[in-house]
């Protein structure tokens, strides 16, 4: 019996195509491997694996929300605190958050909106 | 109402604003991917360390907490510490940055817990200064001393036979009802009975919480309850506590040990301890061995009971002892946890179940118990009497199957016999019953100077009873002495033997 290929290092592979420009050619064999290996269950969590994969090389796929649209000084600030060589930001603005911002990306999370402070000392007992 | 000082609240929320103010930074997260049977596991959290505590933020119970034991290259394996309802995948998980403590001090004492330090007994919150992790390092070689104080159990037959020390550890291994846990209960109140100060803390591990409950309300009765910790889990708790009930009762222990204090550890059971584990190991894909046990479940025992220990005078001498409870199925001490257990342990007392049913309890084995460890803790009072008495009672109940068969016996066996059954109706001894030192230091005098030769076997009992009733009344400053623990001087051992005799010629038959 073939021995498993984790997560890890089929994400480290993928990424390694990536790099050489062949997007396509490595999602197609990654595809085929899944089918091939009946892990097709896993395609969801390979591409969790693929993005920590990104960002442990410094390219982070990141996701804004904050109460009101960002600006340049704002996205050069993310870039810094994730000490990131190039940042693929999608931005989202939702009023709930009243304000601040909320920054997700792969395996790290900064919440540093006004409604999580008011969340958090509502569930503090005084 | 308490008066409200404007003053207090506002500094109170400054306080907390400052303090979500410093919280706000990059945190490593993870996501559940899938969970069941109290197991989430966890994509992400590369830096998770073994057995650190994790939230897991779920949408309808909040913040629920877990710990993780399984931490492999693409997932981490994470036992739920409660249910897992509410929990689901998808979930975002992050690290508490501690692994799992337990709250511990003497705000625990009177109090019955879960092993999170949760009260059960429906009083209030326990607000301790102070928590203790749950799984620790045993102190180490320097850091020790030998066993050389004795933790009086007040039962004869482990006292005078099978003595236990502080800081030792002595496993009570027998089939179910054959009266272990009778035995614990019996150390129990003789500790408050004789004002020693020994701090006890039982945990239950997957107990009937009837028994719990029953044990708990008998405790309070006996006035030990002051003095002791209870840490529950019943059969319908998940695996996670039941495995980790007894690191935090020895936590909660630790802490009297440390502090120059007393303490002694009840684990009752170890075998359903070791059923829970088997549980969390084979959900967690852990490979099965032996009785489908996961290989370290060895490691599982020896490193909670080598917490136990007795502390060099550095270190303030405290000591923490423990006495093990192992449940065997048809008397078979050679299973896989026994025999795991009684190779960690300083000794075990074997309860024999055809002794509980033909009436002499405790059913202690006298051959098969040993204490490798007590000897030198054994009070000097109870050593000089109780010398050849393991012995004597062995071979008693070797030669007794002879009797059986009413051959011809010689003088000599015939006697041995006859002092043997004496010997047994005097070590039998009814539950919740603990008796003193010199209670047994002179009880066990009488039969062994051969002053009880004349009474029946079935007056026995009846004949110490009245004796000890006649020194307490009669001669209680030289009894008071000789409770102290120091060897028994020619005067009072003539005392005792002429009181013996002249007690026993109203119980010959």
């Amino acid at each position: 019996m073939a021995e498993r290929i984790s997560r890890r290092k089929l994400a480290g592979f993928v990424v390694d195509r990536i790099g050489e420009g062949n997007l396509n050619h490595a999602i197609e064999e990654l595809a085929a491997y899944l089918i091939d290996t009946k892990r097709t269950r896993e395609a969801g969590l390979v591409a969790r694996s693929i993005e920590d994969e990104l960002a442990a090389r410094g390219t982070f796929i990141v996701h804004a929300s904050s109460a009101r649209p960002i600006n340049e000084d704002v996205r050069d600030a993310i870039q810094r605190l994730l000490n990131a060589s190039k940042v693929h930001l999608t931005e989202e603005v939702d009023p709930t958050l009243i304000g601040g911002i909320r920054i997700e990306a792969p395996g790290k999370r900064l919440d540093a909106t006004v409604k999580r402070k008011i969340l958090a000392l509502n569930q503090v007992k005084m | 109402m308490a008066d409200i000082s404007v003053t207090e609240l506002s500094k109170g929320l400054r306080d907390q604003i400052a303090k979500l103010e410093s919280n706000t930074s990059l945190e490593s997260v993870g996501v559940v991917t899938r969970v069941g049977d109290g197991v989430a596991w966890v994509h992400g959290l590369g830096n998770a360390g073994f057995s650190e505590v994790l939230e897991i933020e779920t949408k309808a119970r909040g913040i629920v907490e877990a710990f993780a034991l399984n931490l492999m290259e693409d997932e981490i394996g994470a036992v739920l510490l409660g249910s897992d309802q509410g929990v689901s995948a998808g979930d975002t998980v992050k690290l508490k940055g501690e692994i799992l403590s337990v709250p511990i001090g003497p705000e625990l004492l009177g109090r019955v817990v879960n092993p999170l330090g949760i009260p059960l007994d429906g009083g209030p919150a326990i607000n301790a200064k102070l928590r203790g992790p749950v799984e620790r390092d045993a102190i180490g070689v320097m850091g020790r001393k030998h066993v050389h104080e004795p933790l009086m159990t007040g039962i004869m037959a482990i006292d005078a036979m099978f003595p236990i020390g502080r800081g030792q550890r002595e496993l009570i291994i027998g089939d179910r009802q054959t009266g272990k846990t009778a035995i614990a209960l019996d150390t129990m109140i003789n500790q408050a009975r004789q004002k020693t100060g020994v701090v006890n803390v039982y945990v239950a591990i997957g107990q009937k919480l009837s028994k719990v409950a029953r044990l708990v309300e008998l405790l309070r009765k006996e006035g030990v309850m002051d003095q002791t910790i209870v840490v529950a889990t019943g059969p319908s708790d998940p695996a996670s506590l039941l495995y980790l009930a007894p690191y935090a009762g020895t936590a909660m222990g630790e802490y009297f040990r440390d502090n120059g204090q007393h303490a002694l550890m009840i684990y009752d059971d170890l075998t359903k301890h070791a059923v829970a584990y088997r549980q969390m190991s084979l959900l967690l894909r852990r490979p099965p061995g032996r009785e489908a046990f996961p290989g370290d479940v060895f490691y599982l025992h020896s490193r909670l009971l080598e917490r136990s220990s007795k502390l060099s005078d550095e270190l303030g001498a405290g000591s923490l002892t423990a006495l093990p409870i192992i449940e065997t199925q048809a008397g078979d001490i050679s299973a896989y946890i026994p025999t795991n257990v009684i190779s960690i342990t300083d000794g075990q007392i074997f309860m024999e179940t055809d002794l509980f049913y033909q009436g002499i309890r405790p059913a202690i084995s006298a051959g098969l118990s040993v204490s490798r460890v007590g000897g030198d803790a054994q009070t000097k009072a109870v050593k000089s009497v109780s010398g050849n008495l393991k012995l004597s009672l062995s071979q008693f109940r070797e030669l007794a199957s002879f009797a059986q068969f009413g051959s011809d016996l010689d003088e000599a066996t015939k006697k041995q016999i006859d002092r043997g059954q004496r010997l047994t109706e005097l070590l039998k001894q009814p539950q919740y019953q603990p008796i003193g030192i010199w209670e047994q230091v002179v009880s066990v005098f009488a039969v062994n100077e051969g002053a009880f030769d004349g009474v029946t076997t079935a007056k026995v009992k009846d004949a110490q009873a009245a004796l000890l009733t006649r020194l307490k009344t009669d001669h209680k400053k030289e009894m008071d002495e000789l409770n102290k623990g120091d060897k028994m001087t020619e005067k009072t051992a003539e005392l005792v033997k002429k009181t013996a005799e002249k007690v026993a010629k109203g119980f010959e038959g």
